[in-house]
C-alpha cells in the first residue's frame, strides 16, 4: 500500500462531500451527475495510487520511441478520418497497428534487458 | 564553480522521438510558445479592429474566426500545455527521479497537442474558414446550421486531440510523483512546485473528460442527430463545457503559483513560509474549483445560483492562504529583484485584480450586469495573462539556466517585465470600464458612447506594448544563445533537487542525490554548512 495515495483519497472524499451537497441543493440532475462522475474518477485515481508499488532499483527506460510517435499520428488520422472518409480511417488503422507492434517490440526488448 | 556540460547535437529523429522527459518538456513548451505567438498575433489584429469605432481592418466574419482561434489557441494549445510542460520537465528533477513514468505515453501526449493544434488551425484553409463560434462553441451557435463547413469540425477534433494529449501528460506526471520519489522524499517533503503539479494533474484527470464528452457529442450533434436540439440541450452542453472550462483556469494557475512560490523563496533567501498550509489550501482550492463551474451560467436562469455563488466566493479562503504564504515568505527575507522575482511579484499583484473582480462575477446580481461584456474579458485576462503568463515567465527566467546551462540577460528581462506590466494593465484595465458601461464582447465594432473609443484605444496601445515586450524576450533568447553566459549548476542558490545536478541535466538526471529531510533539501544543506 502506498501512503502517497492518502492525499489523493482525501481529495476524492472532499469532492464527494461537495457532490452530495449539490445533489441535496439542486433539483436538476445533470450538474450533480457530471460532478459525481468526476468524484468517481478521483476515487479511481486514489485507489489506483494505493496499489502502486515502489519501482525496482534499476529501471530500463527507452531513449527513443518512433513507434509511439507513429501511434500519435495514427490516432490523429483515425479522428480526422471520421470527417474526411474511410480511406484515412484505413491508413490510420494500419499506422496504429504498426505503431502498437513497434511499441510491443520495444517493451519486449526492455523486458529482456531487465 | 561548475560549468555547463557540452550539449550533444540533436538530430531530427532524436528530436522527434526522444522519450527523455526533459526533451518532451522542452518540445511541448516550444510549440506551445509558437501557438502563443500565433494566437497573440490574432489578438493584435482584433485590437487593431477595435482601436477606433467604425474601422474595418477585417470583415466581421474574419473577426469572429480570429477571436475564436485566439481563445481556443490560448487555452487548448498554449497555457494548459505550457503548464504541463513545466511539470514534465521539472517534476522528475525535483523529486530525484531518473525519468517520467510511462515515457511512451508522455511522448504520444506530447505529439497529440501540436497535431491537434495543426488540425484546429487547418480550418482557415477550408471553404467556410475556421471555427467562428467562440472558444466555448456553445450550441446551437456551433451546430451545422449556424456553423456550416469543415472549420468547426476541425476545431472539434483539434480540441479533442490536444485535450487528450494534455491528459496523457498529466497521468504521467502524477504517476511519477506517486511512484518515483527519491529515498526520503515523502509526500510532505515534495517541493512547492511539485505539489502544485499534483493538484493540477488531479484537476486535469477529473475535469477534462467532460470536454472530451462535450466535443464528441457536438460532433454527433452536427452530423448524426440533434443531441443538443432539445429545449435543455444548449444548457446541457454548457454544463459539460464549463465543467472543463472553469477548472482549466486553475490548471493554468496552480503550476504557476507553485513556480512563483519557488522563485519567491529563492530570491527572498528564505525557506517557503507556511508549507503545510499551502499544501492543504492547494487540495481544498482544487476541490472547490471543480464545484464552481455553473457561475458562468447564471444568466441562463437554469442553475442553482446559491450553491455556485457560495462555492465561488469560498474560493477566496484557500486563495488567501496562498497569498498569505507568499507574502509571509518575503517578509524578513533578503529580497533580490531579479527578472524572475519581478515577474513573480507581478503575478501576485495582477492575479489579485483578476481574483477580486472574480468576486463580482461570482455574485449573480452583479454578474447579470456584466455577463458577456468586456468586463468579463478584462477579468479573465487578468487571471490568465496578467496572472498565469507572468507566473510562466517567472518560471522561464528562473529555470532557463537549468534547462540550457545559460543565463538570460537580466537587463532585457527587466525591460520585458516593464513592458508586460505596463502593457497588461493598459490593455485589460480599460476593459473593466468598457464592460461596466455595457460594451459586449465578441463584437467587431461599437458606437462611440461612454468614452468607449478612449478605453478601446488604450487597450489597443496596451496590446501592442505587450507585443513589443514579447519581441524583447525573443531578442533575449537570441542574444543568450549567440553569446552565452554559462550559468553553472546552481546560479540562484536554489533550494530544491534540480539545482543539485548539472545544467543542463544529463539523460539520467543525477549522478548522486543529497539526503532529503525537508521540502527544501539544498537549503537544509546550505544551512547545515553555515
Amino acid at each position: 500500500m502506498s501512503r502517497a495515495a492518502l492525499p489523493l483519497l482525501g481529495w476524492a472524499a472532499l469532492l464527494t462531500v461537495l457532490t452530495v451537497v449539490l445533489w441535496i441543493w439542486t433539483s436538476d440532475d445533470l450538474p450533480p451527475a457530471i460532478f459525481s462522475g468526476a468524484a468517481g474518477i478521483a476515487w479511481l485515481v486514489g485507489l489506483y495510487a494505493l496499489t502502486l508499488r515502489r519501482p525496482p532499483p534499476v529501471r530500463a527506460t527507452p531513449d527513443l520511441s518512433l513507434a509511439s510517435v507513429l501511434v500519435a499520428i495514427a490516432v490523429v488520422m483515425l479522428v480526422i478520418g471520421a470527417l474526411v472518409g474511410p480511406w484515412l480511417l484505413l491508413i490510420g488503422a494500419g499506422a496504429l497497428i504498426t505503431g502498437l507492434a513497434g511499441v510491443t517490440r520495444e517493451l519486449l526488448a526492455e523486458r529482456r534487458v531487465r | 564553480v561548475s560549468v555547463a556540460t557540452a550539449t550533444r547535437r540533436v538530430g531530427v529523429i532524436d528530436w522527434v522521438g526522444s522519450t527523455d522527459h526533459k526533451r518532451i518538456g522542452v518540445r511541448v513548451a516550444t510549440y506551445a510558445f509558437g501557438f502563443f505567438l500565433l494566437s497573440g498575433v490574432f489578438a493584435l489584429f482584433m485590437r487593431a479592429e477595435l482601436a477606433r469605432p467604425g474601422l474595418q481592418v477585417m470583415s466581421e466574419d474574419t473577426y469572429n474566426e480570429l477571436f475564436t482561434m485566439h481563445g481556443s489557441g490560448m487555452f487548448f494549445l498554449v497555457l494548459a500545455p505550457l503548464a504541463l510542460a513545466l511539470g514534465v520537465y521539472l517534476v522528475p528533477l525535483q523529486i530525484g527521479a531518473t525519468d517520467l513514468a510511462f515515457p511512451r505515453l508522455a511522448l504520444i501526449g506530447d505529439w497529440l497537442i501540436p497535431l491537434g493544434g495543426a488540425t484546429m488551425f487547418a480550418g482557415f484553409a477550408t471553404d467556410h474558414g475556421a471555427a467562428k463560434a467562440g472558444w466555448t462553441a456553445f450550441a446551437p451557435l456551433s451546430d451545422i446550421d449556424h456553423s456550416p463547413g469543415y472549420g468547426m469540425d476541425l476545431w472539434i477534433f483539434g480540441g479533442l486531440l490536444a485535450t487528450a494529449g494534455v491528459m496523457l501528460l498529466a497521468i504521467c506526471v502524477l504517476t511519477t510523483v506517486i511512484r518515483f520519489r527519491a529515498p526520503g522524499m515523502t509526500m510532505l517533503r515534495l517541493p512547492v512546485f511539485t505539489w502544485s503539479m499534483v493538484v493540477t494533474c488531479l484537476l486535469v484527470i477529473a475535469s477534462f473528460p467532460a470536454l472530451i464528452a462535450a466535443l464528441s457529442l457536438l460532433f454527433v450533434d452536427r452530423h448524426f442527430s440533434g443531441v443538443f436540439e432539445s429545449p435543455g440541450g444548449p444548457v446541457a452542453y454548457q454544463h459539460l463545457f464549463w465543467f472543463y472550462g472553469h477548472p482549466v483556469v486553475y490548471v493554468i494557475f496552480f503550476p504557476f503559483i507553485g513556480a512563483v512560490g519557488e522563485v519567491v523563496a529563492v530570491f527572498s533567501r528564505r525557506r517557503f513560509f507556511g508549507y503545510h498550509a499551502l499544501v492543504l489550501s492547494l487540495l481544498v482550492f482544487a476541490a472547490l474549483s471543480m464545484s464552481v463551474w455553473a457561475h458562468h451560467m447564471f444568466a441562463t436562469g437554469r442553475v442553482t445560483n446559491q450553491y455556485f455563488s457560495l462555492t465561488s466566493t469560498i474560493l477566496l479562503v484557500p486563495a488567501g492562504v496562498e497569498y498569505f504564504d507568499l507574502i509571509g515568505t518575503m517578509i524578513g527575507g533578503s529580497i533580490l529583484l531579479s527578472s524572475a522575482m519581478l515577474f513573480a511579484i507581478g503575478f501576485v499583484l495582477l492575479f489579485l485584480i483578476g481574483g477580486l473582480t472574480g468576486v463580482i462575477v461570482a455574485s449573480p446580481p452583479l454578474d447579470y450586469h456584466v455577463h458577456d461584456t468586456f468586463f468579463v474579458v478584462g477579468h479573465f485576462h487578468y487571471t490568465v495573462f496578467a496572472g498565469s503568463l507572468f507566473g510562466f515567465f517567472a518560471a522561464v527566467y528562473y529555470w532557463w539556466p537549468k534547462v540550457t546551462g545559460r543565463l538570460l540577460r537580466e537587463g532585457l528581462g527587466k525591460l520585458h517585465f516593464a513592458l508586460y506590466f505596463v502593457g497588461a494593465n493598459l490593455t485589460f484595465f480599460p476593459m473593466f470600464i468598457s464592460g461596466w458601461e455595457g460594451m459586449p464582447r465578441r463584437v467587431a465594432d461599437y458606437r462611440d458612447i461612454h468614452n468607449l473609443s478612449l478605453t478601446n484605444l488604450l487597450s489597443t496601445i496596451g496590446a501592442f506594448t505587450i507585443a513589443v515586450g514579447t519581441l524583447v524576450f525573443l531578442w533575449n533568447v537570441w542574444v543568450s544563445s549567440r553569446r552565452p553566459v554559462l550559468a553553472g549548476n546552481d546560479p540562484w542558490e536554489g533550494q530544491t533537487l534540480e539545482w543539485w545536478t548539472t545544467s543542463p541535466p544529463p539523460r539520467h538526471n543525477f549522478d548522486s542525490l543529497p539526503k532529503v529531510k525537508s521540502y527544501s533539501p539544498l537549503y537544509d544543506r546550505r544551512m547545515g554548512e553555515a
